[in-house]
């Protein structure tokens, strides 16, 4: 008898001796390098891309990474796209994301080693005084502090006094972004009448402007006033497409009593530039200004807000590229504030304190392979649908060659009865059609992963039943079964001893050629939408993008999954005929 | 064992494969969790109860959901058997009715294809078999085992992409022209005789060469997706068995004897080789019909395929059942006819 050591040293001298034949065979190296190179993928899928499975950032996932396919034409595109002439596929006129603001928080200006101008008529230069860093604050805020403005007068009435918070940005995309999103905070605080309205009023409009012709386009408020305002912060309940007003506060009191349009809904600004939640529905009238224990709630006189200017409210896609029509460019982004001064009253004072306030222009193209229609990184789930395929896959084979196994050894060494039991049993499923038969399963029972893994087990194992069986009803008459046979060896020992050591390497091939079948299968499980919904697969996101594109313009998004399936399958199968030729040493003239 | 006793051997174990699928079908019924009415009534909230109740009452008498699972279990088997499927809980129109409306697309589909593929599969085999190791054998070897793992879905994806949206070629969807809408199905038996197909004569007037032109139009696409996808594994199949004929004696005499490479090739060698070829062609048939469910799925070929895929969006259990069913007996009867063809052709059965 050897000793452990002994034959330890000896397997491994037969390994490396295995190792050496497989690694002249070209065909099974290059599929054991695909093969690594997914599993690479499928572990390392945290370090390859920063976001999650489904492509999210996931430290904001409810955030678009970039405009969504189909936002507007072309959008949701790889970016390298836009370096490639277009006689080659290229689209040149995409954009990728801008951040217009290095600073997001509350503005400061350029005097101030900031990057905002102020521009204040000189008329009332006298009336208007700037708090750069204003303590005053709300609860939300990216920065502390904020920029306050602050008009007051005694005697002498000015009629309207324009305010103007820019920043110049250059575009240097030859084509439009695909959306906007931005957000300013406002409280107005001034001195009130009996009801609670200001004595100034004021007048607050977030634009941007096309510095070439100066066409200018209003973003916020869509209605245009603000003019009414107690003591604390303004909150719109409308927001312009694609505009979020910071509106973490929300009066519990309003929604208690089922204000906010009637409903007791609040509407949550974010849904409109963040994912769209299905509830994400625009709702007209209120503007409601907030505070302590005192705010009242003020409602806008509906006379103001009539002056709905349509021109400039279409979808937000299109505003945007209307104004981007003429790019590259220098572009203006700013927030114009109008002191209403009409009040007959003395001594009237109004300060507007401006919060945070960002502008981000989500570009049409994002990062290798583009975005999806919920504007998601279609890269990080190329990386992790890695993990699903080649989970399913090993798993799979792993059942379907120990089931097979098990019965081909049956059938075949214990003949008679047993084997032709097991092998009209065999038959009977080989006939049944796989894709219809895990359809119904799939309607019937839940289905998770490892539900599907035993399925598909269960149901591919018969081919590999029949070869084992055939191996061993043709070593069942070689010598050394029969000497096993003579000293008195039990049919366990010689099945397990002599007959299994022997058909092992037809084990390691099947193992490798039964990968595959499970693979598609999954993958047409998925695409089809009847797999696990709760997992990213590569037969899922074709699921998506067949859902999307009806006429499948955006080839970037089908193309490569579709492609790692057939790679990740041909590997295999250059891997299970490799083995199969350097394990069975008969089958190797016949390739 | 001659031929006569083969083909009753073959046609009492296609029966017992029959059984066996109508037995499966019943385990998964009864697998459903909760009562399987519960699960077949309104689940999409259509119905009025008056309806359901007639439903309720139809499908428990159709199941005799009461019986004892034996008797179930027979008649259940005999309303399978006998082609008696009820109703869909969907639409409420017979799954008798709509599966003869649905099948001839699906033979045309898969018959065409099928038959195409296996010509290409084996034509190409043969030659590869015949230049093994040259540029030929190696590149369409590499092509069809490419061909052979890609996924199908992704495959008439990319047709769709080609044909239809960048060349505008073809159709990509339906199985029928624009103007021929309103027709029926052709084929159709009997009962479905109605307005409609009246009206079917006017809108047929563009010609029949028109309307034929306009279905195969239709066809196309899909078809040349299930070839494509197809002809692959045949080829793989037909050079592995051609590499072992062709080592043969008997290949080696014609050759010796001056027998030219073409006769020799086809003749001597593909028909020897042409018995294991057919019966792995019919143990793939399982597969091909897999194949055919996402074809019309993506195609929205209106066959059995695109049906079963339906059903399952809807949870139309009244319908799902009998379609699985129906596929499967698919399978089987083009097994059955396999085996025929290998009766008839195996020397071993004909004359001993």
């Amino acid at each position: 008898m050897s000793t452990r050591k002994e034959r330890m040293s000896y397997n491994i001298k037969r390994f490396l001796n295995f190792l050496k034949i497989f690694l002249h065979n070209k065909r099974g190296l290059i599929g054991l390098l695909i093969i690594a190179f997914f599993v690479i993928w499928a572990v390392g899928a945290p370090l390859i891309t920063p976001y999650n499975e489904w492509g999210e950032d996931p430290n904001n996932p409810d955030r678009y990474l970039a405009a969504p396919a189909f936002a507007v034409e072309n959008s949701g595109a790889p970016s390298w796209l836009r370096h490639i002439p277009p006689i080659l596929g290229g689209i040149p006129t995409l954009s990728e994301n801008m951040y217009i603001i290095d600073e997001p928080g509350h503005p400061k200006l350029v005097e101030n080693g900031g990057e905002w101008n102020l521009s204040i008529p000189d008329t009332a230069s006298e009336a208007i005084s700037i708090d750069p860093d204003s303590p005053e604050d709300w609860d939300g805020s990216t920065a502390p502090g904020s920029l306050a403005i602050k008009f007051s007068r005694e005697n002498q009435k000015m009629k309207n006094v324009k305010v103007t918070l820019y920043k110049d940005f250059y575009f240097p995309y030859s084509g439009p972004p695909g959306l906007y999103e931005g957000f300013i905070s406002l409280l107005v605080v001034g001195k009130t009448n009996d009801t609670g309205y200001l004595y100034v009023p004021v007048y607050v409009n977030v634009f941007m402007e096309r510095l070439a012709d100066q066409k200018k386009y209003d973003l916020w408020p869509p209605f245009g006033k603000v003019p009414h305002a107690g003591k604390k912060w303004v909150e719109s309940d409308f927001i312009a497409p694609g505009f979020t007003l910071n509106k973490t506060i929300v009066d519990p009191e309003a929604v208690e009593k089922g204000g906010f349009g009637g409903n007791g809904t609040v509407y949550i600004a974010k849904s409109q530039s963040g994912k769209f939640n299905g509830t994400g529905e625009y709702k007209t009238g209120w503007i409601i200004s907030k505070g302590g224990k005192d705010a009242k709630r003020t409602h806008i006189d509906p006379t103001f807000y009539t002056d709905t200017r349509p021109d400039q409210w279409g979808s937000p896609p299109q505003v945007i590229r209307t104004l981007f029509k003429k790019t590259p460019g220098w572009y203006r982004y700013g927030v114009e504030i109008v002191f209403l001064d009409s009040s007959d009253e003395k001594e009237v004072e109004t300060t507007v304190y401006i919060g945070d306030f960002d502008m981000w222009l989500l570009g049409t193209c994002f990062g290798v392979l583009g975005v999806d229609q919920f504007g998601r990184d279609l890269f990080a789930q190329l990386v992790y649908g890695t993990r699903i395929s080649l989970y399913v896959g090993l798993l799979t084979a792993v059942v379907g060659v120990a089931i097979g196994l098990l019965v081909g050894l049956a059938a075949g060494y214990l003949g008679k009865a047993v084997d032709e039991i097991l092998m009209r049993f065999s038959d009977m499923l080989m006939v049944l059609p796989g894709l219809p038969l895990l359809i119904v399963l799939s309607q019937i029972l839940s289905p998770s992963v490892e539900t599907l893994i035993l399925i598909l087990g269960l149901l591919g194992w018969m081919g590999f039943a029949r070869t084992v069986r055939s191996q061993v009803l043709s070593l069942r008459e070689r010598p050394f079964i029969e000497a096993a046979k003579a000293v008195g060896a039990g049919k366990g020992h010689i099945i397990f001893r002599h007959v299994l050591p022997n058909v092992m390497g037809l084990v390691y091939v099947s193992l490798a050629t039964s990968v595959p079948g499970a693979i598609v299968a999954e993958a047409s499980l998925s695409f089809l939408g009847f797999a696990d919904p709760t997992k990213m697969s590569w037969g899922k996101m074709m699921f998506y993008a067949q859902r999307s594109i009806r006429d499948l313009r955006n080839w970037w998004w089908i193309v490569p999954p579709g492609l790692c399936i057939a790679l990740l399958a041909l590997a295999f199968i250059l891997l299970g005929f490799a083995l199969d030729e350097v394990l069975n040493p008969k089958l190797r003239l016949r390739r | 064992m001659g031929l006569r006793m083969y083909i009753m051997k073959r046609i009492v174990y296609t029966f017992i494969l029959i059984m066996f699928v109508i037995t499966l079908n019943f385990i998964i019924f009864l697998m459903m969790p909760g009562d399987p009415t519960q699960l077949f009534i309104n689940p999409t909230g259509r119905l009025d109860p008056e309806e359901m109740e007639r439903q309720l009452k139809a499908l428990r008498e159709m199941y005799g959901l009461g019986d004892p699972p034996h008797i179930r279990y027979i008649k259940a088997a005999r309303s399978l058997l006998t082609w008696n499927f009820g109703d869909s809980i969907v639409s409420g129109q017979s799954v008798a009715g709509e599966m003869l409306r649905r099948l001839p697309y699906s033979v045309f589909l898969l018959g065409t294809s099928v038959a195409l593929s296996i010509a290409i599969g084996i034509v190409l085999g043969a030659l590869a078999a015949y230049k093994r190791g040259s540029t030929y054998d190696t590149v369409t070897l590499g092509a069809s085992l490419f061909l052979y793992s890609v996924p199908i879905f992704w495959l008439g994806m990319i047709f769709i992409y080609i044909f239809s949206t960048v060349l505008g070629w073809l159709p990509s969807s339906h199985a029928r022209p624009e103007w021929a809408q309103g027709v029926p199905i052709p084929f159709t038996t009997g009962s479905s005789v109605t307005a409609t197909s009246l009206n079917a004569e006017f809108v047929i007037a563009p010609g029949f060469t028109e309307f034929v032109h306009g279905y195969l139009l239709h066809a196309t696409l899909p078809l040349i997706t299930l070839v494509v996808f197809q002809y692959g594994g045949y080829m793989l199949l037909t050079r592995a068995v051609m590499l072992e004929a062709l080592t043969e004696d008997y290949v080696i005499t014609a050759r010796a004897k001056g027998v030219p490479e073409r006769t020799v090739l086809f003749r001597h060698a593909l028909k020897n080789a042409s018995l294991p070829l057919i019966t792995n062609i019919a143990l793939g048939f399982a597969g091909i019909f897999s194949g055919a469910v996402i074809t019309e799925t993506i195609f929205t070929y209106p066959g059995v395929g695109r049906w079963i895929y339906e059903a399952a969006v809807t949870r139309d259990y009244n319908v799902l059942m009998p379609v699985f069913y129906v596929i499967a007996l698919a399978v089987i009867i083009a097994n059955f006819i396999a085996d025929l063809v290998y009766g008839i052709i195996d020397p071993r059965i004909k004359y001993e």
